[in-house]
């Protein structure tokens, strides 16, 4: 007996023995796995960004890579009066306010579109998400054309219904708006594809059901669609703002910021004050503020929309 | 289309012949193995920003030649960077400061020619000149390329900016534009040739080539004309320059011509080719283009000036230099000297129609003695101003510029150039200032 349930015992701590070499031969290649991933991050990220830190503190034209200059929070100083900055961080949220929940709205209104069996399907799904695959330099040099104050084809458009030429890109109260317009119609393609994703994630007995109980269209759409996709809409609603915050290519191709730094944002200033200008100790402090104000939006966006 | 293919082609294939240069640069220790070469052939890696097809088929053609007559010592490999209608090249190399990786040879906008002399990225070139051959340069050339006495770039060539007009458009409102340096055009004049040009689809200018350097390169020669500048002479100050009353007058007559509608703001490279603007002010580098459009009649004249104030004219070009970088110098200079000697002052001044930066260059170059190209010799040799020369020229030239532009766009004028004073003074302070 006694042999017995030795034995078993010793065959439980062999098992539990080879399990665990099992257990620790999976760690070793989870980590195998992701050591690549981690090192590109480290030397492309981590690095980079504790170098911005330290560049922060101090004064380096870029062309003077031998005389980095520490001095420590001048920068900081110099950038809190700078109305450059402010001007700029107010145009970075006034473009995220806006584009974030238009553009998801516009996705998701697509979404519903093209998730109709309706003939040519696929057309229309290619038709929106093609923008998207368009790199956004070229689309940004077309819609200068479709922008054209004189005789662009959006102005001839509006001539067509009486209405006169407007300045879009070359007007300080329009820009910012011009480039919002075009940005949401580059990119909802995107957010529609994964709402599309989340839509046909949704049972189709869920809308059996309500129709027998005498739900409406309405009433399914507002009681079952919108409440599944609940998880895909804050996915959405984060990877959106993070996107939207980061706004450059827009303003740097088609207005270089202006006109009167209407469409300057955070990326385009750092870019301006490092490359340009090439004080990349002062860019450098620029960059650790927005990446702040990047975390911080991100996170209480996760902490607001988890918590509802 | 075409020209873009071949662009593409020569740059695929330039860039096919810089890869092995780059490596000859990086490989080895310094200072192992440099010094002694002797026989063997030393590799030079040239960038230079892509202009127009014409232009960079010279370039190919003179630094063919150089290898061919250095066979065997030197060869120099060209590589060419698209520089768009903004600041790419220069971007370019301030990330290659940055990561020490600058070419041998590199090419550089008059200028940022300061800049870089005061960030030692490139050396000063006097040992390699005799006397007698800086004596053959044009006065602005040596100008442009010197700081603080010593010389360090020769421009390749040397620019200015006319003012084209369409001959037919002209006629039909019996306009004569004057072929005599004191008859140029004043503001007014000009403005009143706008007024009757600018109908049915036809512009009364077309003055906006980019809305970056050019910015500055053309219109700084308002408050020049206008008795005052956009810095002081030494460089160290914009209040009182760029904003004083007779800067906020010039600035104010550009905003005139942009609220009369007399010029596009984002025009088509080819409005005044296509007959749609009665003038343009622009360089001898457009004159190649013209011959594409047999229907075009053009004629040139002065760069318009303000009545009673000074006849001015933008000047300055792209030069060369030899960057800090470089482990062969020596070599990099003697290919500095081919790109501008006599022969290819010649070959890229009639290649482009620009006008050759050295004076015996103008022996071989006959056409520059009469109408039209008469205008552009004349005001190269007697009228023309450089860009101010200052370490902090990259944000002078960008503050300038996006003002000038938001000015055209209806900005307030004197504040937007307040802004540029103020920014400017304060970047000189920071970062020039002993």
């Amino acid at each position: 007996m006694q042999t017995a349930a030795s034995t078993k015992a010793l065959n439980q701590k062999s098992e539990s023995a080879s399990l665990g070499r099992q257990k620790r031969r999976e760690t070793v290649a989870g980590y195998a796995f992701i050591t690549p991933a981690v090192i590109l991050l480290i030397v492309f990220l981590v690095l980079p960004f504790l170098f911005a830190i330290l560049f922060g503190f101090t004064k380096f034209n870029l062309l003077r890579p031998d005389k980095i200059q520490f001095i420590g929070f001048e920068n900081y100083k110099i950038l809190f009066q700078d109305s450059l900055f402010y001007k700029s961080l107010f145009n970075t949220l006034y473009f995220t306010a806006i584009v974030v929940p238009v553009q998801c709205a516009v996705a998701l209104m697509l979404a519903l579109l093209v998730n109709h069996r309706l003939k040519l399907r696929n057309a229309y799904r290619i038709a929106y998400f093609s923008p998207v695959v368009t790199s956004m330099t070229v689309i940004a040099i077309l819609w200068i054309y479709l922008y054209n104050p004189n005789e662009g084809l959006i102005n001839s458009a509006l001539n067509f219904f009486g209405i006169p030429n407007q300045p879009f890109l070359r007007s300080a109260n329009q820009a910012m708006h011009s480039i919002i317009f075009m940005s949401v119609w580059q990119a909802a393609g995107y957010q529609m594809m994964i709402f599309l994703a989340g839509l046909q994630g949704i049972p189709g007995d869920l809308n059996e059901a309500s129709s027998i109980d005498g739900a409406n269209k309405f009433q399914q759409l507002r009681f079952i669609t919108l409440p599944s996709l609940y998880n895909v809409t804050v996915f959405v609603l984060t990877i959106t703002t993070i996107q939207a915050v980061k706004l450059f290519v827009q303003p740097y191709i088609m207005t270089n910021g202006g006109p009167e730094n209407s469409t300057r944002t955070l990326a385009l200033l750092i870019y301006q004050q490092g490359f340009q200008f090439r004080n990349a100790g002062y860019a450098s402090a620029v960059s650790v503020i927005f990446f702040l104000i990047v975390v911080f939006i991100s996170f209480s966006m996760k902490k607001f929309l988890r918590d509802k | 289309m075409k020209k873009g293919i071949i662009a593409a082609l020569l740059a695929v294939s330039l860039l096919a012949g810089c890869g092995t240069g780059g490596q000859t640069n990086n490989d080895g220790p310094e200072g192992n193995g440099a010094a002694e070469t002797g026989s063997e052939l030393v590799e030079l890696a040239y960038w230079r920003p892509q202009a127009g097809e014409e232009e960079d088929n010279a370039y190919v053609q003179r630094v063919e030649a150089f290898n061919k007559a250095y066979e065997g010592k030197i060869k120099l490999n060209m590589e060419v960077i698209t520089r768009g209608n903004s600041f790419a090249y220069e971007d370019k190399i301030n990330a290659a400061v940055a990561s020490n990786t600058l070419p041998d040879v590199v090419a550089l906008d008059g200028p940022n020619v300061a800049n870089y002399a005061a960030s030692e990225i490139i050396i000063p070139l006097d040992e390699y000149f005799t006397e007698e051959d800086m004596n053959d340069f044009v006065p602005s050339i040596v100008q442009q390329g010197s700081y603080q006495g010593k010389f360090y770039a020769p421009g390749l060539i040397e620019s200015s900016v006319v003012l084209f007009y369409n001959k037919k458009i002209m006629d039909k409102y019996g306009i004569t534009p004057p072929d005599k340096i004191e008859n140029a055009w004043t503001w007014d004049q000009w403005y009143d040739v706008m007024k009757q040009t600018a109908k049915d689809g036809v512009f009364g200018t077309n003055m906006i080539n980019d809305k970056g350097e050019w910015m500055t390169y053309a219109f700084e020669q308002f408050w020049i004309s206008n008795g005052t500048d956009i810095v002081n002479p030494e460089g160290t100050e914009a209040e009182g320059w760029v904003n004083s009353g007779q800067g906020i007058e010039a600035a104010s007559f550009l905003q005139k011509l942009a609220n009369e509608k007399l010029f596009n703001i984002d025009p088509k490279p080819t409005e005044f080719e296509e007959g749609k603007a009665a003038t343009k002010l622009g360089g001898p580098w457009n004159i190649p283009g013209f011959k594409n459009y047999p229907d075009l009649e053009w004629g040139i004249t002065y760069f318009p000036k303000k009545a009673g104030g000074t006849q001015t004219a933008p000047s300055g070009s792209w030069a060369v230099g030899v960057s800090a970088n470089s482990k062969h110098p020596k070599e990099a200079a003697e290919a500095v000297k081919w790109l501008t000697n006599k022969d290819s002052s010649v070959v890229l001044a009639k290649s482009i129609s620009m006008p050759a930066n050295r004076k015996s260059a103008y022996e071989s170059l006959p056409e520059y003695d009469e109408l039209p190209l008469r205008v552009i010799k004349e005001q190269v040799t007697t009228v023309s101003r450089a860009r101010p020369v200052t370490p902090a020229y990259p944000v002078l030239t960008q503050k300038f510029a996006e003002a000038l532009t938001d000015i055209m766009m209806g900005a307030e004028v004197k504040k937007s150039l307040d802004s540029v004073a103020a920014t400017y003074d304060d970047e000189y302070k920071r970062n020039f200032a002993e």
